[in-house]
């Protein structure tokens, strides 16, 4: 197994940062697909662990480790922002007219749908949250 | 990965915005600001995004989407897109986008779209 480890700045601009990060994968025999789609859930996770962040409950810096194995990936976001549970939030109103929409939730609801599993847990005064792509 | 964006007129009233690379939480901006310009011009009834090199979209990309074809609705007109990637049109599929969308496979498609409604255009003035 290899593992790979960023820190990265508590900011939206940190997002491209976080792609190329994450282009390491393309070298580790993962298919395209599987980068694709662990990158859109990293991202959108990442964005909301910010978002949280500015809503209270300072975090300096979010670790994202990537666990590489024969058949899956494991990427972990860390923060030590107030305690949120990603998997309890409430999932978009996907039947209404998408101009109707409320934005809030998709993003959650989109990474949960592209990777194989998510799981939360409060660890140590941090956040922890893990996603496994199988690859 | 940045994201580039293309503009050119495909006839007049419809401009072609062209996407190539990452239309992410980051890049999203970039395209807001470029259509918000296009959407102060009066003349225009159409506005296609043309998605063959686009690698990358995440929700944030998304929502601007949704608000060009929101704000192309206001001023009277369409927003169209073409050539959607596989993972893009995955993106697109999981969060039910596509029903809500004007969506083209081929250019041709797209051209007897755009004849038929600049027909309609033209009764209406």
């Amino acid at each position: 197994m290899t593992v790979y480890c960023a820190t990265f700045p508590v900011s939206i601009a940190a997002v491209s940062a976080v792609h190329d990060f994450l282009d390491v994968l393309s070298q580790e025999r993962c298919s395209a697909v599987a980068v694709h789609d662990l990158k859109v859930a990293v991202e959108e996770m990442f964005v909301n662990i910010v978002a949280h962040s500015d809503a209270g409950g300072q975090s300096d810096v979010i670790t994202v480790t990537l666990d590489v194995a024969d058949d899956a990936v494991r990427a972990t976001l860390e923060d030590s922002a107030m305690a949120f549970d990603p998997l309890t939030a409430t999932p978009p109103d996907l039947d209404s007219p998408l101009h109707e929409r409320q934005t809030g939730g998709m993003g959650i609801y989109l990474a949960r749908q592209l990777v194989d599993d998510m799981s939360y847990r409060r660890e140590g005064g941090r956040n922890v949250l893990t996603l496994s792509i199988k690859v | 990965m940045s994201l580039r964006i293309a503009r050119s007129l495909k006839k007049p009233g419809v401009v072609v915005l062209t996407l190539a690379g990452s239309l992410d939480a980051k890049t999203a901006t970039d395209l807001e600001d470029e259509v918000g310009k296009l959407l102060q011009d009066s003349d225009i009834i159409g506005l296609v995004l043309d998605l063959e090199l686009l690698e990358f979209i995440s929700s944030a990309g998304l929502r601007v989407v949704v608000m060009a074809q929101k704000g192309m609705k206001a001023a009277g007109g369409t927003l169209m897109m073409i050539n959607l990637q596989p993972q893009i049109r995955k993106v697109f599929d999981i969060v039910k986008a596509l029903p809500s969308m004007e969506v083209f496979s081929s250019v041709t498609e797209l051209d007897n779209y755009l004849a038929q409604m600049q027909r309609c255009y033209c009764r209406e003035q």
